[in-house]
């Protein structure tokens, strides 16, 4: 992590050291300077009033051996060619003030210069000497004759003027070290910018790389250090951007998601959440993040395999509980998130299917009056040729019933008429009892009916009746295998009838408008199976719609026809009786096959009751 | 098929009789030959086209459907021979509308089964005096 603010701590940093530096420098060179010129001006001042007194002193020698104040006042007065000398005085060998010299209107008594204490100080032998205060520089020299002190002399200089001179130069040097110090600073700030700035880019670069923006880059034009830094930095984001989905992006495609999605802890607390789940529980984001997972479960889910995630990639269907407390159906598919070999929790997506549920009700409750108005509809089929079946009977008993009263009418009803008759009669009666059973068997809605051991020949016959005629009318030879008495067959006899029935009308639409018409049901048994083949000269059914034609709603009749269910419904019926319809291949002619168990025992998934298994 | 002259309202008049079912045949060639006429079956609507073409006939009373055909076919086959047309009756089993409009012009009354002799006769003798 970065801290605070390093740019400007680096660049006080930075700028401090250059300034102090470079002050302290100027400041130490020019002190020198100021003093090494002041000592200088000093000794030469000091050296040209030693000179001066050393010429006056030796002038005055004369004056003073021989009394004559005039003269040395005279030799003294010519002092004043120098402009520095104030006071000069003469002393004589006993430390008496013989002449003296004072320039300018300010008189500067004797005894309170440096050179007051002349009388004191004035040694025999004393060489010359120098005293000097702030203001002025006093020198004092003995006057010798023929190797003897015969007085003094004193001089008093005034270092006013150079004084001024120093404060002169100081004053420009003050002006050049303030001058430098600015230009110093402008460097300072030159050479920080050169060394911080680049430092800010890369921060705030490597900031925007943290916080997953990959599209951060460093100019990287400059030559030294800094452009070689630069690039290498650049290089790296290129290869971390091409290796890695950036954060943003990531963060995007989890909050666009219509899906839920939640991520769960391995202690199965809920770690983050999107949007969609957010919307969809009802929860805020604040309030689901650290929620347990069994909390928007479904009571009765939260105990066992429900409320823990399940394994690895499995998809499953799960009712979660929103906070106003309504349920939704979802589909979650989850898979576990690992970190090398540590566990770091799940990720659940989860898909809100309540409405597709709500629909999936919804068509089972239409797929099963379809189931219904689809019967009712191969009934309709039937019903013209069965009205004409019954009628037909009903008119020859009525016919028969007029011939004998015809008969006794005329006195010729005899014995044999009689018996021919009823004969006649009861065949007839039969015939239209055997039409009425099969039309029972149609009747009957036993969807939830129990399984009955039924003959298969009494099905196939009381099937058979009921087209027997259609087939008759439109000279479709219809052949039907003898089937063994004692063949039984548990089922629910009226669905078993429907795929007979339905597979019959099928043939027989197949074959219309054909030369050869005919249908013919094959019977034979295969491990204990019942097998019946329903085999029609139609035409060959395409390949392509060999799937198709077991397909809900797929239908090659005519608009008005047939709505499409009869295959896929007699599939699902023949399925529920645990058996298999299938389009026999590779036949000469067109082939259904029946497979049918004889028992339940033999039986799988006979507990499915929706006919219409063939859908899914 | 047998041809009894008989007495009777009929007076030798010739019906033809189609039908699949034989005992209805049988049933109403008893009556109608009792009655006078001259009567003559068939149980297919091939047959009855075969006879039609060789024969005359006063009335044709025919099934409407058969195994080899529509009984329209034939009824329409009738219409347009050049013969003397026959009145021609229709029986049927069924009670929806399979016929035509066109069918119906040229036909005197249809049947509906089962339906007495007696019924039959009536219809008949009140159409015939009714054109």
């Amino acid at each position: 992590m970065i801290s605070g603010r390093p740019s400007l701590s680096i660049r006080t940093r930075l700028i401090a050291i250059i300034m102090g530096t470079s002050v302290l420098a100027l400041f130490m060179a020019c002190a020198a300077f100021i003093a090494f010129e002041a000592q200088r001006q000093r000794k030469e001042i000091e050296a040209r009033l030693s000179t001066m007194a050393a010429v006056v002193a030796c002038n005055s020698a004369a004056p003073l051996v021989f009394m004559d104040p005039g003269a040395a006042g005279q030799t003294l007065s010519a002092l004043a060619a120098d402009p520095h000398i104030v006071e000069a005085g003469l002393y004589d060998e006993h430390g008496k003030l013989f002449a003296s010299y004072v320039r300018g209107p300010t008189l500067r008594r004797p005894e309170e210069s440096g050179a007051d204490a002349a009388p004191s100080i004035l040694p025999d032998h004393g060489p010359t000497s120098a005293k000097a205060d702030d203001a002025h520089l006093a020198i004092w020299t003995p006057v010798i004759l023929d190797r003897g002190v015969v007085g003094g002399l004193y001089l008093i200089a005034d270092l006013e003027e150079m004084n001024v001179r120093l404060r002169e130069y100081t004053q420009i040097v003050l002006i050049v070290l303030t001058a430098s110090s600015f230009v110093a600073l402008l460097l300072a700030f030159w050479l920080q910018r050169s060394i911080s700035h680049p430092l800010a880019l890369l921060t705030n670069a490597a900031q925007d790389i943290g916080s997953g923006d990959l599209h951060a880059r460093i100019p990287a034009e400059r030559d030294d250090e800094f452009g070689l830094l630069s690039q290498s930095f650049n290089r790296m984001v290129d290869s971390l951007s091409r290796t890695t989905v950036s954060k943003n992006y990531v963060d995007n495609v989890f909050r666009s998601m219509f899906d839920m999605l939640i991520v769960i802890a391995p202690d199965g607390r809920i770690e983050s959440a999107n949007r969609a789940a957010c919307e969809v529980l009802g929860y805020s984001e604040a309030e689901l993040v650290g929620m347990p997972l069994h909390r928007i479960l479904k009571p009765d889910q939260r105990t066992g395999a429900a409320a823990s995630p399940d394994e690895e990639g499995a998809t499953m269907e799960r009712i979660y509980t929103t906070r106003s407390g309504n349920r939704i159906d979802v589909s979650i598919s989850q898979a576990v998130m690992m970190n090398g070999p540590a566990m770091m929790g799940y990720v659940l997506v989860a898909q809100n299917i309540t409405e597709r549920k709500r629909q999936e009700r919804l068509i089972a409750v239409q797929q099963a009056k379809l189931v219904e108005s689809s019967r009712m509809s191969s009934l309709g089929e039937m019903a013209a040729g069965v009205a004409h079946e019954i009628n037909n009977p009903l008119a020859i008993i009525l016919g028969r019933a007029g011939q004998i009263k015809l008969l006794a009418q005329r006195g010729e009803l005899t014995t044999a008429a009689v018996a021919q008759i009823a004969d006649s009669i009861e065949g007839t009666v039969h015939r239209a009892t055997k039409i009425i059973k099969g039309m029972r068997l149609f009747a009957r809605d036993e969807t939830e009916d129990d399984f009955h051991e039924t003959h298969l020949r009494t099905i196939m016959e009381d099937t058979l009746e009921l087209c027997r005629e259609r087939f008759r009318y439109h000279e479709t030879i219809l052949t039907v295998d003898e089937v063994p008495e004692e063949i039984k067959i548990e089922c629910r006899v009226a669905q078993i009838g429907q795929v007979l029935l339905n597979l019959l009308n099928n043939a027989f639409d197949a074959v219309q408008g054909w030369d050869s018409k005919w249908v013919r049901v094959h019977f034979m048994e295969r491990n204990g199976d019942i097998v019946l083949h329903v085999i029609n000269s139609g035409p060959a059914i395409p390949p392509a719609q060999h799937d198709k034609i077991f397909q809900p709603f797929f239908s090659t009749k005519g608009v008005g026809k047939g709505v499409g269910l009869g295959l896929s419904i007699s599939k699902g019926i023949v399925e529920a009786h645990g058996g298999s319809l299938t389009l026999a291949a590779d036949m000469p002619f067109v082939t259904f096959e029946i497979v049918l168990p004889k028992s339940i025992a033999g039986r799988a998934g006979s507990h499915r009751t929706n006919p219409i298994g063939a859908a899914s | 098929m047998r041809t009894v002259e008989a007495p009777g309202s009929a007076n030798g008049k010739r019906i033809l009789i189609v039908d699949d079912e034989v005992d209805i045949c049988e049933i109403l060639q008893l009556h109608f030959e009792l009655q006078g006429w001259s009567v003559k079956t068939a149980n297919s609507g091939r047959e009855a086209r075969m006879l039609a073409a060789l024969d005359s006939f006063d009335v044709i009373l025919t099934d409407l459907r058969m195994p080899d055909g529509n009984g329209g076919e034939f009824i329409e086959q009738l219409k347009s021979l050049s013969k003397p047309r026959p009145d021609i009756y229709i029986m049927t089993g069924f009670n929806d509308g399979v016929l035509d409009e066109s069918t119906l012009s040229g036909v005197r009354h249809v049947f509906q089964k089962p339906f007495s002799f007696e019924t039959l006769v009536e219809t008949m003798n009140a159409e015939r005096n009714g054109s």
